[in-house]
C-alpha cells in the first residue's frame, strides 16, 4: 500500500499544509481572547514555555508516527501499540471530525458576515423581526438576523462543497490551496496589523500584551490558559498531523518540521496580537474570551470605528477568517478521510462522499436557526446552544483526553525510548524527551483536566447551574433543557461508540494479513 | 474555544460606555501612576456631584487577575482625581453608567520591547530562518512518485 500512498511535491507544500491546519480561527481570535483573559503581559511568558515544554514536543511526536508507519493516525497508532491504539486514533478523528462539523457552521456563518460587510452590516442598528418588534445594534442585529434565515444551512453547505473540492485529489489539490491560502493569511494579517499600529493608541496595545506582569504569573489559571491555549492552538490531539506526515518520505526530517510548523503557527499568532491587541486598546474594548465574540461582535465593532475603510477592512477581516478556518477545517476532512481509505481501501471520491454526507447533516444540526429565545436572554437559536454544548465537551475535554491517551500509550507502552530512536534523538536530548513525552506533559494534561472538571463540579453542570434553574447564557428555556445532557451523550456516543466500532471492523489491512 | 455567546455579546457592545444622565467627560490622557482629573457633568451640563466612582482593572479577565476599585466621589465641582494604578482599559463606572478608558504606561516599557522583539526574533526570525534552508533544498525525496 505504501508505494501507492500520494505523497507531498515539496517541503514547502507540507509545511504550508501542516502550519495551514494548525492557523486557524484559534489563532487569529481565540488567541487575543485567551491573552486578555489572562492578563495579557502575564500571558505571554507562560505562553512561550508552554510551545516548547508541550507543543514542540507533541508536534513531534505525531510527526515521527506519521512517517516512521506512513499510515492515518488509527493505523499508526494500532502498528505502534496494537488495538488500544487504533481505538484511541479513531477516537481522536470522531472528535476532530465533530468539532469539523460546527467549525464548518461558523465558517458558514463568516460567509454570511462576510456578505453583510458589504453593506448592511456597518448600519449602527438593523430590525430584528425573528426576535421582537425592536430593532438591534450591529454587528449582533446582523449576526442573528443572519443565523435565524435558511441562508446560514445553504452557507455551511458552501463551505462543506469547498472543502470537499479542495481534499477531492489529496494532497495535490491540498497542496495547490495552501500554497494560495496561507501566504494571503500573512499578508491580510500584516495589513490589519499596519492598520491597528497606526491608530491612535495602538502600540500601547502591544505593549500590554509583552509587558510582562510577575504578579499575575503567579496565578495558576494564567498557566492553565497558557497551555491549553498551545495545545489547541497547534492543532494537537487531533491526529491530523499524523496523517499530514504520512505522506512524507521515510527520510523526512519530522524534527525540522515539528518545530518550523509550530514556530509558523506561533509567529502568526504573534503577528495576530499585534493587529488584535493594537485595536483593542485604540478602541478601549474590553473583551469577553469567547472566540464567537471576537470574531463576529467585538473585532467587526472595532472596525466600524475606523475613520476610514470601514468596508474594504470588513472583507478583508472576514476573508482573512474564511481562508484562516478553510485551511484547518481541510486538514480536519483529511485527517478522517485518510484513515477510512487506510483501513477500508475505498476508492477517495467514496470517501469523500460519506464524509460531507455525515458531515454536512451534522452541521445543518449546528446551523439550525430554530429560535427558542425571542428575548435574546440565551443563545438566541437552537444551533448556537448545540454549538455551545458540544465544543465545551469536544474541545475542552475531547482533545486534552486524547492528547493524554496518545502520550501514554506511546510513551509508556510503545516504550519513549523506540520513539526518540525514531526522532534520531540521542543523549541528554533523548533523556529530555523521554522525560517529557512519558511523565511532564502527561502529568500537565491530567492537570488541566482536572481543573476543567473541578470548575464543572462546583459550577453545576455546563449548560445548567447546579442541576437546578437553566443558565440563561447557555439555554434559553426549560423546554430545551435535555440538551445540557442529550449534547454530551451524543458526543459520546459518536466519538466513544463510533471509535470502538470501527476498532472492530474489519479492514482490507486485516484480511490480507489473515489471507 | 469555550463559546458563550448571548451575553458575552450583548457585554462586548460596551466598548464606549452607556448613556446616562451623568456623563464623563473626555478625560486628559491617562498615565499609569500619575495623577488625572475627572470631570462629570449631568445631562444639562451642569457639574455633577457627589458621584462615586469605580474603576475595574482587566474588565472581563479571569476573576483572579480582575481588580475593582473605588476611585472616589466627586467634588462639588464635579471634579475627582485619580490615579491609575495599572495601563490598560479600564472601566469607570458610576451610578447609572460606565465609560471604557485607556491608561498609558508611563514612559516605554523597556522590558515589555524586549520580549516582543526576542519573540519576534525566536518566532518570526526562527520561521524565516527555516524557509530559507527549506528553499535552498525544496524537494523531499525524487525517489517518491508525486502524488496520487
Amino acid at each position: 500500500m505504501s508505494s501507492n500512498r500520494p505523497a507531498w511535491a515539496s517541503r514547502l507544500g507540507f509545511i504550508l499544509a501542516a502550519s495551514g491546519s494548525a492557523i486557524g480561527l484559534g489563532n487569529i481570535v481565540f488567541f487575543g481572547a485567551n491573552a486578555y483573559q489572562f492578563g495579557g503581559g502575564a500571558f505571554y511568558l507562560p505562553y512561550l514555555i508552554a510551545l516548547f515544554v508541550v507543543g514542540i514536543p507533541v508536534m513531534m511526536l505525531e510527526f515521527a508516527l506519521g512517517r516512521s508507519t506512513r499510515k492515518a493516525f488509527p493505523a499508526a497508532m494500532k502498528q505502534a501499540v496494537g488495538a488500544p491504539g487504533e481505538f484511541v486514533g479513531w477516537w481522536a478523528l470522531l472528535n476532530a471530525s465533530v468539532i469539523c462539523a460546527y467549525y464548518v457552521t461558523l465558517l458558514g456563518w463568516v460567509v454570511l458576515m462576510l456578505f453583510g460587510a458589504f453593506g448592511e452590516l456597518w448600519k449602527p442598528s438593523v430590525p430584528t423581526p425573528e426576535y421582537a418588534p425592536e430593532t438591534l445594534p450591529n454587528p449582533v442585529g446582523y449576526f442573528f438576523n443572519a443565523l435565524a434565515s435558511p441562508w446560514a444551512l445553504v452557507a455551511a453547505l458552501f463551505v462543506w462543497l469547498l472543502n470537499v473540492l479542495i481534499c477531492s485529489k489529496g494532497t495535490k489539490s491540498i497542496e495547490a490551496a495552501v500554497k494560495l491560502f496561507v501566504p494571503a493569511m500573512w499578508l491580510m494579517m500584516i495589513v490589519l496589523v499596519i492598520r491597528g499600529l497606526t491608530l491612535e493608541g495602538g502600540v500601547d496595545g502591544v505593549l500590554y500584551l509583552f509587558t510582562p506582569d510577575f504578579g499575575a504569573m503567579g496565578q495558576p489559571e494564567v498557566w492553565r490558559g497558557a497551555f491549553s491555549q498551545i495545545f489547541f492552538s497547534l492543532s494537537l490531539g487531533f491526529g491530523l498531523l499524523t496523517a499530514y506526515a504520512s505522506y512524507l518520505p521515510k527520510d523526512a526530517n519530522t524534527n525540522s518540521f515539528a518545530i518550523q510548523t509550530s514556530l509558523l503557527n506561533c509567529a502568526f499568532e504573534y503577528v495576530a496580537g499585534f493587529a488584535i491587541f493594537s485595536m483593542l486598546f485604540a478602541f478601549a474594548i474590553v473583551p469577553k474570551a469567547s472566540t464567537l465574540a471576537m470574531s463576529f461582535f467585538v473585532l467587526p465593532q472595532g472596525i466600524a470605528s475606523l475613520p476610514t475603510g470601514v468596508t474594504a477592512f470588513g472583507i478583508l477581516f472576514f476573508v482573512l477568517l474564511l481562508v484562516a478556518g478553510l485551511s484547518s477545517s481541510i486538514s480536519l476532512v483529511e485527517g478522517l478521510s485518510s484513515a477510512l481509505i487506510d483501513k477500508f481501501q475505498i476508492p477517495r471520491k467514496r470517501c469523500l462522499t460519506l464524509v460531507f454526507i455525515f458531515g454536512a447533516l451534522g452541521s445543518v444540526a449546528f446551523a439550525w436557526p430554530k429560535v427558542i429565545d425571542g428575548g435574546l436572554g440565551g443563545d438566541g437559536t437552537l444551533g448556537l446552544t448545540l454549538l455551545d454544548l458540544v465544543d465545551n465537551k469536544a474541545f475542552g475535554y475531547g482533545l486534552l483526553l486524547v492528547g493524554l491517551a496518545e502520550c501514554v500509550l506511546l510513551a509508556w507502552f510503545h516504550g519513549s525510548g523506540k520513539l526518540a530512536e525514531v526522532l534520531g534523538t540521542h543523549g541528554t536530548l533523548k533523556t529530555v524527551f523521554q522525560a517529557l513525552v512519558g511523565v511532564i506533559i502527561p502529568a500537565a494534561l491530567v492537570l488541566l483536566l482536572g481543573l476543567s472538571f473541578y470548575d464543572e463540579l462546583n459550577a453545576g453542570m455546563y449548560g445548567l447551574q447546579d442541576g437546578g434553574p437553566v443558565k440563561a447564557d447557555v439555554i434559553g428555556t426549560d423546554e430545551y433543557q435535555f440538551l445540557a445532557y442529550l449534547a454530551p451523550l451524543a458526543w459520546a456516543a459518536i466519538t466513544v461508540g463510533g471509535a470502538l466500532a470501527l476498532t472492530m471492523m474489519k479492514g482490507r489491512d486485516d484480511e490480507e494479513t489473515t489471507a | 474555544m469555550s463559546i458563550r455567546v448571548a451575553s458575552s455579546c450583548l457585554l462586548a457592545l460596551l466598548v464606549v460606555g452607556v448613556a446616562s444622565a451623568t456623563t464623563l467627560q473626555e478625560p486628559p490622557r491617562l498615565v499609569d501612576g500619575q495623577s488625572a482629573a475627572l470631570s462629570f457633568v449631568t445631562e444639562a451640563g451642569a457639574p455633577a456631584s457627589g458621584v462615586a466612582v469605580t474603576a475595574v482593572y482587566r474588565e472581563n479577565a479571569h476573576a483572579s487577575l480582575r481588580k475593582e476599585v473605588a476611585v472616589g466621589t466627586t467634588n462639588a465641582a464635579g471634579r475627582l482625581d485619580w490615579t491609575p494604578e495599572q495601563a490598560g482599559v479600564v472601566v469607570l463606572s458610576w451610578d447609572g453608567g460606565s465609560r471604557n478608558v485607556k491608561v498609558h504606561h508611563d514612559g516605554t516599557p523597556v522590558l515589555g520591547v524586549i520580549i516582543a522583539a526576542l519573540a519576534g526574533l525566536l518566532l518570526v526570525g526562527g520561521s524565516a530562518w527555516f524557509f530559507a534552508s527549506m528553499l535552498r533544498q525544496p524537494t523531499l525525496d525524487e525517489s517518491i512518485p508525486p502524488s496520487t
